[in-house]
């Protein structure tokens, strides 16, 4: 199996997750508001494994993103 | 030990840091490797192995291990968006005016008749021979994930190489991997105001991964007809992206992937760009001034 078809299965088991979790919030407001709710919509998502922890510093910055 | 050099290449400016303890002897093999890099991917001469390949379309072409993850790479990032970065627009910003460096540009004529993608999906890879072969008709510009993956690759083999951490930054494109310096307790990374570079948008840290800026605002030229254009295109159209979004910047794991997610968050435009993304963190400044992040950086606006 290449690199990119690997990754692929899991994006789309990142997507379907996105997809279930959106599902599950949207059945339970249906429950609490006791009133009909759409069918479920599938959500495009973008990902790829690799999360990246962010934090606010004030400390200075060693380098600068700009766009060019 | 620590190295570091600013200098220009790939049409930016770029900055390294490398700590480690040969840091200086790194440092200049990673200038070398740089070079090497852009020498293989530039568009602008004809003699790139981009060149070649695009060349050569509708036959295959034998290209270094460099050129073939790049392609793969930009190959990827057209599936993971689902086409909303799509390397295929060479055409389509060649015929908009953009066929030299863009300190060359000046004011270009728009061609005849516009252009749009190529046939992306019939691209044929051979891992084993490194072979590419571009559909007739296919040309590619990958536009700037090649300077993600670049500042990728130069992170990595550093490290590789036995360095203990790195920083690299191409034209805002930036990979940190390993460890910081001494005196920090992470990577602190600053993003600019895109109406203001010389004001902060942005002040983060990071312990490793990668941070992408995309902005309308720059790479603009007029052309004879006297229209404003600038270089983001949209995949649907081939021409450049007209929506409400100023500048994108994305951090996720890797530089060529945040470089993607810039340009697929332009094309959707800030109502649902934001809500597309997974394991990334991003802000978006759109044409008013007014900015929209995602909740974890929040914090960090200045």
């Amino acid at each position: 199996m290449t690199d990119r078809a690997a990754s692929r299965i899991l994006v789309t088991g990142l997507s379907v997750a996105a997809t279930l979790s959106l599902a599950t919030a949207m059945a339970s407001s249906q429950e609490n508001e006791s009133q009909p709710a759409a069918a479920p919509a599938s959500v495009e998502v973008f990902a790829l494994p690799g999360s990246v922890a962010v934090s606010a510093t004030t400390q200075p910055a060693l380098t600068t993103s700009h766009a060019s | 030990m620590q190295a570091e050099s600013t200098f220009d290449a790939m049409g930016s400016t770029v900055h390294l840091l490398v700590i480690g303890p040969n840091a200086a002897a790194d440092l200049d093999w990673a200038r070398a490797r740089l070079h090497e890099l852009e020498i293989r991917w530039t568009r602008f001469s004809p003699d790139s192995e981009l060149s070649q390949l695009n060349a050569n379309a509708g036959y295959p072409t034998m290209v270094s291990a460099d050129t073939y993850r790049l392609v793969d790479t930009a190959i990827t990032a057209w599936e993971q968006t689902n086409g909303r970065y799509d390397p295929t627009l060479y055409r389509a910003i060649i015929n908009l005016g953009y066929d030299r460096t863009f300190a060359a540009i000046g004011h270009p004529a728009r061609a005849a008749t516009p252009a749009r993608g190529g046939a992306i999906a019939a691209i044929d890879l051979n891992p084993g021979l490194h072979a590419i072969t571009l559909p007739t008709g296919t040309s590619l510009d990958p536009g700037g994930i090649g300077k993600g993956l670049a500042a990728d690759i130069l992170a990595e083999e550093l490290v590789a190489r036995g360095a203990d951490g790195a920083m690299v930054n191409l034209g805002g494109d930036i990979r940190v991997i390993g460890s910081p310096p001494a005196d920090a307790t992470g990577w602190t990374i600053s993003v600019a105001d895109p109406f203001d570079p010389d004001q902060e948008l942005l002040r983060i840290e990071i312990p490793a991964g990668a941070v992408a800026t995309s902005s309308r605002l720059e790479r603009q030229w007029t052309n004879t007809a006297g229209e404003r254009l600038h270089h983001i295109l949209d995949p649907h159209t081939g021409e450049p992206v007209d929506n409400d979004i100023a500048a994108v910047t994305v951090i996720a794991g890797e530089a060529w992937w945040a470089e993607a997610l810039t340009k697929a968050i332009f094309t959707n435009g800030v109502d649902g760009g934001l809500d597309q993304l997974a394991n990334a963190s991003a802000v978006i400044v759109d044409r008013s001034g007014h900015r929209h992040a995602t909740p974890d950086l929040e914090s960090a606006l200045r």
